[in-house]
């Protein structure tokens, strides 16, 4: 953590100065983004809680060898409970490009890696390579790193390789924890437009190091017409063996997930009514193996409202239906985004549900969230948000939220000579 | 502190709702991508180069000649978003690496330039479909730290996948489509709240 706490004071450091003018100064390239929040609430215990979070993106162009250099961090701490100051460090890596075309790109440092069967930070290195024939190879090596709460990094090791081509992958992935293998995956699949209306995507994996089918997908994107885009996708899944047996110590997903496989049927539509108005419909239909089986159902359709060049007006609607052998829950999700002028737009949302829950009974569920954005220079902004959620068993919890936001950007205004030659 | 924060809430809301002043609003005008553009902050380069790589024309002229600055706009060509992106969206290529990347600079209203498949209602659960096949698409618009914005970040302000009452009924979806969590939340992160009771971020 230390080391997290100094990069990112470092980091927040560096923005704050890059943030001023320095015309005078030949500085490489930089690009960045402040965000600093704050939010006032009372808990379900009625104590103040003031969560203080603050934000840092900032990209460092055109360094020696035009290498790039990236990073993402939050510092934050609760002034209401007076917590200390913690830090959740998500990139700072550096991208060496091995050759000048970056054909290849050596990363290394903390970064996102998402080529195997999940998404992860990891502290890794990484290598990619694109060959003229449109084969590229990625390969990885590095640590995971986690920041959910009550979730903690531990020595996990994660390597992995892919290899795509024109659409087509193949790759493979090992994730071990504790000295044990946590997962050891092959997985190859394709996302391709068979024609200019119609494209076609599926992914199988393998967890070879238990034996197991884990998943299996294919799906259909198609657009008939320049009004319509349908999507259809059906999904095998079965991660109960990674629960199961040796796993059991984690009740929730245990309770929750079925005991054998999933299968998922969805079809989605999207249509254009007029130049101002939309629907569109989502349905998922699940048979999931539990004591005997089980079905799901989940279901959202909705209008979408656009006069953004005529009144500056988005907004939209949509009912939402879900039926599990938990229970039923119906709801109506509504939403609008109005520019009010040039230095003020508005945003909210209601999300309203009655449910009927297995453990609770019948209860409403809703929540409001209104928010102000201003404009305080061309390039920064401050927002102003009240959000309020309503249960009966969870009670209420009303949020004050105080952002502010600024972009800044500065450096050379052409890439260093010696890289031109 | 409750009594201030009232105090100081009410004084924002009142500068905000005050901040308008009078005037119709032209939408078409200001909310259209070319709307942020201001020649004076290009001013660096338009003295390097001149008109000409952003403006296509058959008339030689330079910023500080006005006479054929006035002819040229005459039959002067918009540039293309070919031209904008040149710079502003070339990732390891742009020849001005100061130039800034954010699409929302300019795009105000992002759903303008969505793909048509990020828009057939189901584009949560299938792009990483597309990611996984060609990464480089994704990464014509997008930097790794959009993925994380969703895939790592967590705080309860921002709510970008799920609907804000959701911590009152996901259970309901998580026992219909159970594969789904898993994929972006691990257990701990449930445990926080069905072990505490309560979840403060």
């Amino acid at each position: 953590m230390g080391i997290e706490r100094l990069a990112i004071t470092v980091g927040l450091g560096i923005g704050l100065l890059t943030a001023q003018s320095l015309a005078a100064v030949t500085v490489p390239g930089f690009e960045g983004e402040l965000k600093t929040q704050l939010e006032f609430r009372e808990d379900v215990y009625d104590r103040d809680s003031i969560p203080f979070d603050n934000y840092l993106k900032l990209d460092v162009r055109d360094l020696k060898g035009d290498s790039e250099l990236h990073f993402y961090g939050k510092l934050w701490k609760d002034l209401g409970y007076g917590t200390d100051w913690d830090v959740d460090l998500y990139q700072l890596y550096v991208e060496v490009p091995l050759k000048k075309n970056r054909s290849s790109i050596l990363s290394v440092g903390r970064q996102f890696i998402s080529e195997g069967f999940e998404t992860y930070v990891a502290d890794a290195v990484k290598l990619d390579i694109s060959l003229k024939n449109n084969l590229r190879y990625t390969v990885y090596l590095g640590k995971p790193r986690f920041f959910e709460p009550n979730t903690s990094s531990g020595d996990d090791l994660l390597l992995g390789f892919k290899v795509d081509f024109k659409g087509y992958y193949l790759s493979f992935e090992h994730l071990r924890d504790d000295g044990k293998v946590k997962k050891s995956s092959f997985a190859a699949g394709n996302y391709r437009y068979i024609t200019e209306n119609l494209a076609q995507y599926s992914r199988l994996e393998i967890d070879t190091a238990h034996g197991k089918l884990l998943d299996a997908n294919l799906g259909f994107n198609y657009f008939p017409s320049r009004k319509l885009r349908l999507n259809t996708e059906i999904e095998y899944y079965d991660g109960s063996y990674t629960y199961d047996g040796g796993f059991r110590e984690d009740r929730i997903f245990f309770l929750f997930s079925p005991r054998g496989r999933e299968l998922r049927f969805t079809q989605s539509a999207y249509y254009d009514i007029t130049k101002h108005w939309q629907i569109f419909g989502n349905i998922t239909l699940t048979d999931v193996q539990r004591n005997g089986k089980d079905n799901g159902y989940l279901v959202k359709a909705g209008v979408v409202r656009d006069t953004w060049f005529e009144n500056g007006l988005r907004a939209y609607g949509a009912l939402l239906y879900q039926n599990s052998w938990i229970g039923i829950m119906r709801g109506v999700e509504l939403g609008f985004t109005k520019y009010v002028c040039k230095k003020l737009t508005i945003n909210g949302t209601a999300d309203i549900a009655r449910y009927d829950k297995i453990t609770y009974g019948k209860q409403w569920a809703t929540a409001y969230y209104l928010r102000g954005t201003y404009q305080t220079s061309e390039f920064s902004n401050l927002e102003l948000g009240v959000d309020y959620r309503n249960n009966e068993d969870f009670d209420h919890d009303l949020r004050f939220i105080l952002r502010y936001n600024l972009l800044f950007w500065g450096g050379t205004g052409e890439k260093r000579t010696e890289d031109r030659k | 502190m409750r009594k201030g924060l009232r105090l100081s809430i009410l004084i924002a809301v009142a500068l905000i709702v005050g901040s308008c002043g009078k005037g119709n609003v032209n939408y078409k005008e200001e909310l259209g991508a070319t709307a942020k553009f201001h020649h004076r902050e290009h001013k660096e380069f338009i003295d390097r180069h001149g008109c000409i790589p952003c403006h296509k024309m058959n008339v030689e002229m330079s910023w500080a000649d006005i006479e054929a600055a006035e002819r040229g706009s005459k039959k002067i060509i918009m540039p293309s978003k070919v031209t904008c992106h040149y710079c502003h969206n070339n990732p390891g290529k742009s020849p001005a690496p100061n130039a800034p990347t954010q699409c929302y600079i300019c795009h105000f209203n992002m759903k303008e330039i969505e793909p048509a498949d990020h828009k057939t209602a189901n584009w949560m659960k299938t792009h990483r479909f597309a990611y996984q096949a060609k990464p480089q698409k994704c990464s014509e618009c997008h930097r790794q730290r959009f993925c994380i914005e969703c895939h790592q970040r967590r705080d309860t302000i921002q709510h970008k996948v799920h609907p804000r009452n959701y911590e009152y009924t996901h259970s309901i979806e998580a026992a219909a489509d159970p594969a789904k969590c898993s994929r972006c939340h691990r257990v701990g992160f449930c445990m926080e709240c069905h072990t505490k009771g309560n979840w403060t971020r």
